[in-house]
């Protein structure tokens, strides 16, 4: 505490809002998940190992994690074309472009479950152009990753499109006069300057797809073992009353949201001084 | 005769010919990338808005209406919108009391106290819910007590009022901190040698500039209190006219097959959603004046 | 209103940054904290402010601590090196804000306020600016603002914080010249830090130099020009050539004593057989007079000199580059060692 009163702070408020912000904290964040905690020293080891290697849990733990790395993927090179197009073109229609990015975010989980239904199950526009390929796109694994492209699109966008804006020109233009082709410029010149924020991107892509549970569960067959996410499973665990089994899949999704905040804050600070340099 | 042999494997001389086919790739290739972003924008974003609206007035406009009036969806209009009440200011005070706190201070711990903000962000909403069951529910922590004090947390109101808490906290913060971080401090400085008190100084001089980070913090704070899907189901018990939230409500009437109501009631969010983008295109047009 | 600093030390993080700094100042001087940076002279215009706290040591104001009272208490105007003009508020309110803050305890009529206000935008001369906005303007006027603001509230001293270093030359002359009217037409105490000499000769009643947190000297202008206390005093303020003692005082020879010669004290005649000579080697144009860079070639000394000619006098004598030149010391400084704490006065 001594460090906390010794230094002069002319700024004002600084013990008013470490008191607020510590309480909050300690109220809204700690106390409940140490709830989680607490449960989890309940379990001992082997409980928790069992739980997470019953063939259940481990396919839905698999889709869960698969789908979200594919459609983080896919989101990696496309979200980023999106945003190449946004900061580099002029187009009609571009400002509308830009503002409906955001629409993931925006929208409730529940409302894009079922629009996504809508569209991709067999009476849907898009499923009825596939159905006679013999193609199902709702209602499998593969509905799960549509729904996940969905979901982490903007946040691909929206952490590409500062480091593109900000992106100094006069590099490519000096790679030009050296006789650079435009593809060779972007290969070597604008994309390591941008993997960053991709991979920033990317990262919380597939932190929010992991867990995410509205937008995928009316998409998903929920058929177990083939197309049941994680989530879910944790819900229909609580529905029997398996507080354990619910706990030991909640852990694991839990281990794999720190573990991507982890290397998010990594990437980011890697981002902020690469981001000082360019200026 | 080796200088002849270094020159043509280095030279960077083309044929004419194919200079020009090169060429008028070139002039393709703009079109055809925005061609390409444009079809996967239409395909992933537009398609599944577009399809609310028209599935919600599939069976016509006055069933449209008539449906969004029933005394179910009224209450979970109510709901929501009384969440939004009790949410969004507590996280606002507490997003520019955290903001301010990182973004002017720095002391030890300051990394840890970051973390902890961010991780409602990042975890699952259904774990979110979990996180309270296990803490108020009837085998939770404080089950036991609660029920001898008849007190219902979880499949009640306050349960979903402090899921939708938890899952919103980070929003407002995490939209102040960065502007507050590069202000600096030299201005806060300049009105406290002028004279002003500390209160003062935050009223006049810091809270003024911050004005539409905040707004546009709270307003995604507030879109996602009212969407909260997740950590709601998990912890309301979907006990109609009294814990529905209007998510609750569209994936109800979607479970029981009334199609054109759920997309109703999901076409007031969607409604909701696109008033929130407009919303955040005026804050982030006014942060960049 | 007198300012005595008493004994002020402070250290950052365990590095020492003011190691003892006393000394008095009196109302209505201008005093230039003058030093390179790292000198601690930032850190000694926060103290006096208020924005810091001293490890050891306090300031004065007419004999009373200031360390008892408030920052808003010691009402010290500050002016930012970058201005920090409130950019949400007209040049009319920014200017305005040190009043209004304190007639919310001690009741000032907002007539009184309007008054005061357009006085002051009267003396910076942005009397047409009231309703502008801080991005509007230029670095010149937002320097001219700040400045009214901070006087806006009658403070006891004006603190500058290199209030001048983000504009360009010709701003910057003009600004100083004004702000040195400004003061004297005041009476207004005033204590600017700085990095530049010119600019500290041009303004000051008395110079303070500062180096490693300490005072090396601190005088007039004049005073420390013609006689500097020390090698770091006489070097800041103009180019310094160090040359053998036995030049002029043939019994130093063998010894490694050093004198202190002036670039502008070195004079130049053409080329003679019998007298020390050097070959010229840059010649730098510097407005009214040549900066020459010349190679001594003799018996007694040779190595690089630094010299500074009026530009008539080198018309007149017609050299160039690589020409032979004869050279004499008109003056010179001598140090004798001496400690390294002892600061000098004067």
């Amino acid at each position: 505490m001594a460090i906390f009163a010794k230094r002069k702070r002319n700024v004002p408020g600084f013990r008013v809002t470490l008191s607020v912000t510590l309480f909050y904290l300690l109220l809204m964040v700690i106390i409940p998940l140490s709830g989680l905690i607490f449960k989890t020293s309940e379990l001992t080891w082997t409980q928790l190992a069992h739980t997470l290697s019953t063939p259940r849990v481990l396919a839905a733990c698999r889709l869960s994690v698969g789908a979200a790395l594919a459609a983080a993927g896919v989101n990696a090179i496309f979200g980023t074309l999106l945003a190449w197009v946004l900061v580099r073109y002029k187009f009609p229609g571009r400002s509308l472009v830009d503002a409906l990015i955001d629409l993931p975010v925006a929208l409730p989980t529940a409302v894009a479950g079922i629009a996504l239904t809508a569209v991709y199950s067999e009476n849907g526009v898009i499923g009825r152009l596939v159905e006679p390929l013999g193609w199902q796109l709702a209602f499998t694994p593969v509905g799960i990753f549509i729904a996940l492209v969905f979901v982490g699109l903007p946040f691909l966008v929206r952490t590409v499109q500062p480091v593109l804006t900000d992106l100094e020109k006069g590099l490519e233009e000096a790679a030009h006069t050296l006789g650079a082709s435009a593809w060779q410029n972007f290969r070597y010149v604008a994309l390591p300057q941008l993997l960053p924020a991709i991979l920033t991107g990317s990262a919380l892509a597939f932190g929010r797809a992991v867990g995410e549970y509205g937008s995928v569960i009316f998409i998903a067959g929920n058929v177990p073992l083939v197309s049941e996410i994680a989530p879910l499973l944790i819900i229909s665990k609580l529905e029997q009353y398996d507080y354990s089994g619910a706990t030991a899949i909640a852990l694991f999704l839990l281990g794999i949201s720190i573990l991507v905040l982890g290397l998010i804050n990594f990437l980011q600070t890697r981002l902020q001084r690469y981001r000082q340099n360019l200026v | 005769m080796q200088d002849k042999a270094v020159t043509a494997k280095y030279s960077l001389a083309m044929k004419d010919s194919q200079r020009m086919s090169l060429a008028r790739l070139h002039k393709w290739v703009p079109a055809l990338l925005l061609g390409i972003a444009l079809i996967y924008f239409a395909l992933v974003l537009v398609l599944p808005l577009v399809t609310v609206l028209a599935e919600a007035f599939a069976k016509g406009v006055p069933y449209y209406f008539s449906t969004l009036l029933e005394s179910e969806a009224l209450k979970a209009m109510q709901l929501t919108l009384l969440m939004s009440l009790l949410v969004v200011p507590l996280n606002a005070g507490f997003g520019v009391a955290a903001a301010w706190l990182l973004g002017k201070f720095r002391f030890p711990g300051r990394g840890l106290i970051i973390t902890l903000i961010d991780l409602p962000f990042s975890v699952s909403p259904v774990v979110a819910g979990l996180v309270f069951v296990l803490l108020f529910g009837a085998q939770g922590f404080f089950g036991p007590w609660l029920q001898s004090h008849d007190i219902k947390i979880i499949f009640a109101l306050p349960g979903i009022w402090l899921s939708s808490l938890f899952v919103t906290l980070p929003f407002v913060a995490r939209e102040l901190l960065p502007l507050l971080e590069s202000q600096g401090t030299d201005q806060e400085e300049s009105a406290i040698m002028l004279g002003a008190s500390g209160w003062q100084t935050f009223r006049f001089i810091s809270l003024p500039q911050m004005k539409w980070a905040l707004i546009h913090g709270v307003i995604l704070c507030n879109a996602r209190v009212m969407g909260e899907f997740g950590a709601v189901s998990v912890v309301s018990g979907h006990i109609r006219g009294q814990t529905n939230t209007l998510p609750l409500l569209v994936e109800i009437l979607y479970n029981e097959y009334q199609f054109t109501a759920a997309f109703a009631a999901a076409s007031v969010l969607a409604l909701l959603a696109l008033v929130t983008l407009v919303i955040k295109r005026i804050a982030v047009r006014h942060n960049h004046g | 209103m007198k300012i005595s600093l008493r004994n002020i030390t402070k250290a950052f993080a365990k590095t020492p940054v003011l190691r003892g700094v006393s000394c008095d100042i009196d109302q209505g001087e201008f005093v230039t904290l003058l030093g390179p940076s790292g000198c601690g002279k930032t850190t000694l215009l926060r103290i006096l402010a208020g924005l810091e706290n001293p490890d050891q040591g306090s300031v004065l104001f007419d004999g009373f601590d200031a360390g008892q009272w408030t920052i808003q208490e010691r009402r010290v105007g500050f002016v930012f090196q970058h201005y920090a003009l409130f950019p949400h508020l007209s040049v009319y309110d920014n200017v305005a804000f040190g009043l209004r803050m304190r007639s919310r305890q001690q009741r000032v009529a907002e007539s009184l306020v309007k008054k005061r206000v357009t006085e002051l935008l009267q003396l910076v001369q942005l009397g047409e600016f009231t309703d502008r906005f801080p991005q509007q303007l230029s670095g010149g006027q937002k320097q001219r603002v700040a400045v009214a603001r901070a006087l806006a509230i009658e403070p006891r001293v004006l603190l500058l914080d290199e209030p001048f270093g983000a504009l360009d030359v010709h701003v910057r002359q003009e600004l100083r010249g004004e702000l040195r009217k400004l003061q004297q037409q005041l009476g207004i105490t005033c204590l600017l830090v700085t990095h530049d000499q010119d600019e500290a000769l041009a303004m000051s009643d008395r110079i303070m130099l500062l180096n490693q947190g300490l005072i090396e000297q601190i005088g007039s202008p004049d005073h420390i020009y013609d006689n500097p206390s020390s090698i770091f005093a006489m070097n800041y303020l103009g180019a310094v050539n160090r040359l053998p003692a036995h030049l002029l005082k043939p019994e130093k020879l063998g010894t490694e004593e050093q004198i202190f010669v002036r670039a502008h004290d070195l004079e130049l005649f053409p080329a003679v057989s019998e007298s020390q000579q050097a070959q010229i080697q840059t010649i730098v144009p510097r407005g009214g007079f040549m900066q020459l860079d010349l190679l001594a070639l003799g018996t007694l000394f040779s190595g690089p000199l630094r010299a500074e000619i009026p530009r008539d006098r080198w018309e007149s004598l017609g050299l160039d580059r690589g020409h032979l030149v004869s050279w004499k010391i008109k003056a010179y400084k001598d140090f004798q060692p001496r400690t390294q704490n002892e600061p000098s006065f004067a």
